[in-house]
């Protein structure tokens, strides 16, 4: 019994690096996915040192701040600041979370290592995993997720950061900008007004603007963009589009041109301002993800809420609740979306939020059909009458002996519903009614491209294919599942 | 028969009526209204309130409902606060552009989709079949208005092959009616395509499951153990049976049809109700929403009414009494 619990334990590196013990039980491909997983937070933190520690810096600070005077402060609550820190503690709390839920697998497998019985759960999980194309599927979605909450440490450049647009804008991808760095006195003098702020802790407060600067825009205002450039004794003369400037060599980080002259990479090319196209995608992948995940969310609950009540209470309740379906039914979604939007886009309500309501609260009507006849047919079984014949409440029976009975259907018809949730929502940005600039989503990106397809293609061209990826993803996660929950027809299919 | 398409078409009309009323009440109990949309800057504010009288927008919510139930009982649809048009005549307009594009979507959606279905099913497990399922996948997991910069970004501005937007070209009118009927084809293909491609590959797909079920059926067996031919097997005796969950489909592919329309109409600049509607509902136009909800409401239930009629056609089985 002893020898076996350390061979469960597999030993300290085993017990503390997540993927390590799938590989030494032969779940290879797994198990090095995992380990790669694992790893590749520390590596992002390392990349992106600098902004680790400024964004760590920036949260003490602000904390700090906030607590001992919230009033003069509040100002440094700001969102985009808020979202990086979120982005920075994320980066640390997902491999803890591996580390810890390794442990404990470990630790509970160690303890009961017999044979037990497989739940639904479990078989359709093994069921899934061998479906490679499903899995692969998978694999890509956790993948884009954590793109979307660690936006900051893969994105290269802040999205809305733009500085010298006759230079930057429409830049082809794969192409790079020459830019001067300026240092920080002359930066300073040029856009540090909210450094007037009143506080009674002025070299803090300056500090934390300077770094919540450099967060939000990438250095980008401590450079300048130029098309060429050539010293002249004191100074730089440099073209910027067709005019000539010349820069004090004292305004700039050194007087060499080595080290005051750089080159800023842009792999997706920049927009009609100059942003970084890539960056734009990276941090637009937020809305999309989000938004199809927290709507369809909405749109399940609801959907499966009017289907229990219709299918469990039948005569009167379903017949009023399904007509209002079929009215709904009637109605093209997308004109109700548009009358809705349109009706309410006045209402002090973040434009993101009302797009999710709507999108949830438009997209119900399938779901509660669907639900409604699962229970048709479950509250025709033995146990629903047992359960009745105990007397119990109709609430329990619906939520422990109904609900549970109905779930699998469910869950494939929702992760089916995602990728559609993603196309509406960027036709929302493409009717520009969706989320609003400056903000970047994949829709208004592509909007945004649109006069420029001659001679601009890369603009809308990209964002696309990271929508046709998405989508493809949860189409293929959700066939996969429904195989998986349904052994009959995976049978029947081969 | 008749008596059941009778009794369909009478159900459907509180059901368009409860679309109506519906609609009504959401774009009315939004704020703002749609006089200061148009009156704005520096106006006598009791002209504004003019405009409200006349249009009646100062009358209660109860009051206004009465009063356009009532219209709607004689059939008045009203006049289009944003086009000073009658909204059945410029409803009239712009339904022949919108079914013109449907039509030919729906036609190339199950034409092809059916044709793509049987081809792969046939071809189960062989490359044609995977080349097919993947490329479906692909199409109808695209934003229809990406693939339609896209085509035109290819096809029209690249290649300079087919017009990029519009129904005509600016002289059309002056043309020989063949011409004038070829040069409003050529405007049609790509919104065509863009529109009935997604839905193409929807259907195939279910074609594919559908046909594939039926194969494996003792009839079918049986039909080939009686020395029939493949195509007379799978032509008359599996297709038929395979083609009733299709069918369905047809009623169900309205609705995402017409919404379709409302993104390629403003992709391709399509002078139809989908970009009707889209002005409409932002020009705060009530009559004319009203009246392209309706439109909308009586495709989508005549589609549904078309689907359960070609049901019985199909397979004599379904009776309606």
């Amino acid at each position: 019994m002893n020898d076996r619990r350390l061979d469960m334990d597999g030993g300290w590196l085993q017990r503390n690096i997540p993927g390590l013990s799938f590989i030494a039980r032969g779940q290879r491909t797994f198990g090095w996915l995992l380990l790669a997983y694992f790893l590749m937070f520390p590596v992002l933190i390392l990349a992106n040192l600098n902004s680790f520690i400024e964004g760590m810096r920036s949260m003490g600070l602000s904390v700090f701040l906030v607590l001992v005077d919230f009033d003069h402060h509040r100002l440094f609550l700001r969102i985009d600041v808020l979202e990086h820190w979120l982005s920075s503690i994320l980066v640390i709390a997902m491999p803890v979370l591996l580390w810890w839920l390794n442990r404990r697998r470990l630790r509970g497998m160690a303890r009961d290592s017999d044979e037990h019985e497989l739940s639904q759960w479990a078989l359709a999980w093994r069921e899934f995993k061998k479906n490679r194309i499903a899995a692969t599927g998978l694999v890509v979605i956790i993948i884009l997720y954590t793109i979307a909450f660690l936006c900051p440490y893969f994105a290269p450049y802040h999205p809305n950061a733009f500085q010298d647009g006759l230079v930057t804008k429409f830049r082809k991808p794969l192409s790079s900008v020459t830019v001067l760095h300026l240092n920080e006195e002359s930066v300073s003098s040029r856009n540090l007004a909210s450094l007037r702020m009143q506080s009674d802790y002025p070299s803090l407060v300056r500090d934390l603007v300077l770094i919540n600067r450099d967060l939000t825009d990438d250095g980008f205002a401590s450079t300048r963009a130029v098309d060429a450039f050539r010293v002249e004794g004191a100074e730089v003369k440099a073209t910027v589009g067709d005019d000539l400037v010349s820069i004090p060599i004292s305004s700039l980080v050194s007087p060499d041109p080595e080290e005051f002259a750089g080159r800023r990479i842009h792999l997706m090319g920049t927009d009609s301002y100059g942003r970084d196209i890539l960056s734009r995608i990276i941090y637009g992948s937020r809305i999309s993800l989000t938004l199809g995940f927290v709507a369809v969310l909405l749109s399940v609950t609801f959907g499966t809420l009017i289907g229990l009540l219709a299918g469990y209470f039948g005569r009167f309740t379903d017949s009023v609740l399904m007509r209002f379906v079929d009215v709904l039914l009637a109605f093209p979604a997308l004109f109700l979306i548009l009358i809705i939007i349109a009706a309410f886009e006045t209402i002090a309500v973040p434009r993101v939020v009302l797009i999710v309501l709507v999108l949830g609260l438009t997209s119900w009507m399938g779901i509660s059909r669907l639900v409604r006849g699962e229970v048709l047919a479950v509250k025709e079984r033995e146990f629903v009458f047992a359960a009745r014949a105990l007397g119990l409440g109709h609430a329990r029976i619906l939520r422990r002996h109904i609900l549970p009975n109905i779930l699998t259907p469910i869950i494939v018809n929702a992760t089916l519903r995602i990728g559609g949730i993603i196309l509406v929502e960027a036709a929302l940005s493409y009717l520009n009614i969706g989320v609003q600039q400056p903000t970047a989503s994949w829709g208004n990106i592509i909007f945004e491209g649109k006069d420029f397809l001659s001679h601009a293609w890369w603009i809308s061209t990209l964002p696309g294919f990271a929508i046709v990826v998405v989508v493809v993803c949860f189409n293929l996660v959700g066939d996969g599942l429904r195989d998986a929950f349904d052994p009959m027809l995976n049978n029947e299919r081969v | 028969m008749t008596r059941y398409i009778f009794r369909r078409v009478m159900s459907a009309i509180p059901l368009l009526f409860g679309l109506l009323t519906f609609t009504f009440f959401i774009i009315r109990l939004a704020p703002g209204d749609p006089v200061s949309l148009y009156v704005q800057g520096d106006v006598d504010p009791a002209f504004a309130q003019n405009l409200r009288n006349s249009l009646g927008l100062n009358d209660p919510l109860p009051v206004q409902y009465v009063k356009w139930v009532k219209s709607m009982l004689l059939g008045e649809m009203g006049v289009s606060f944003s086009r000073n048009a009658a909204v059945t005549k410029i409803l009239a307009d712009t339904i022949p552009n919108t079914l013109l594009l449907t039509v030919f979507a729906l036609l190339f959606n199950f034409l092809i989709g059916i044709a793509l279905g049987i081809t792969t099913a046939l071809k189960r497990g062989t490359c044609t079949d995977h080349l097919v399922n993947i490329t479906s996948l692909f199409v109808y997991s695209m934003p229809e208005f990406w693939l339609g910069l896209m085509l035109i970004l290819g096809i029209s501005l690249q290649l300079d092959l087919l017009p990029a937007s519009g129904m005509h070209s600016p002289l059309a009118k002056y043309l020989s009616t063949p011409r004038y009927l070829w040069d409003v084809f050529q405007h049609m293909i790509l919104p065509v395509f863009v529109l009935g491609v997604a839905s193409a590959a929807a259907t195939g797909r279910y074609m594919r499951g559908s046909l594939l079920e039926v194969i494996n059926q003792d009839y079918v067996r049986t039909a080939r153990a009686k020395g029939l031919s493949e195509f007379l097997v799978i032509g008359k005796h599996a297709l038929r049976n395979a083609l009733i969950p299709i069918i369905t489909l047809l009623g169900l592919s309205l609705p995402f049809l017409l919404g379709g329309a409302v993104i390629v109409e403003t992709v391709f600049a399509w002078p139809g109700m989908g970009k009707l509607t889209v002005d409409a509902i932002f020009a705060r136009d009530y009559p004319l929403i009203i009246g392209c909800t309706l439109v909308s409401g009586v495709m989508v239930i005549l589609g549904n009414l078309l689907a359960d009629i070609l049901y019985a056609i199909v397979d004599p089985r379904i009776r309606y009494e």
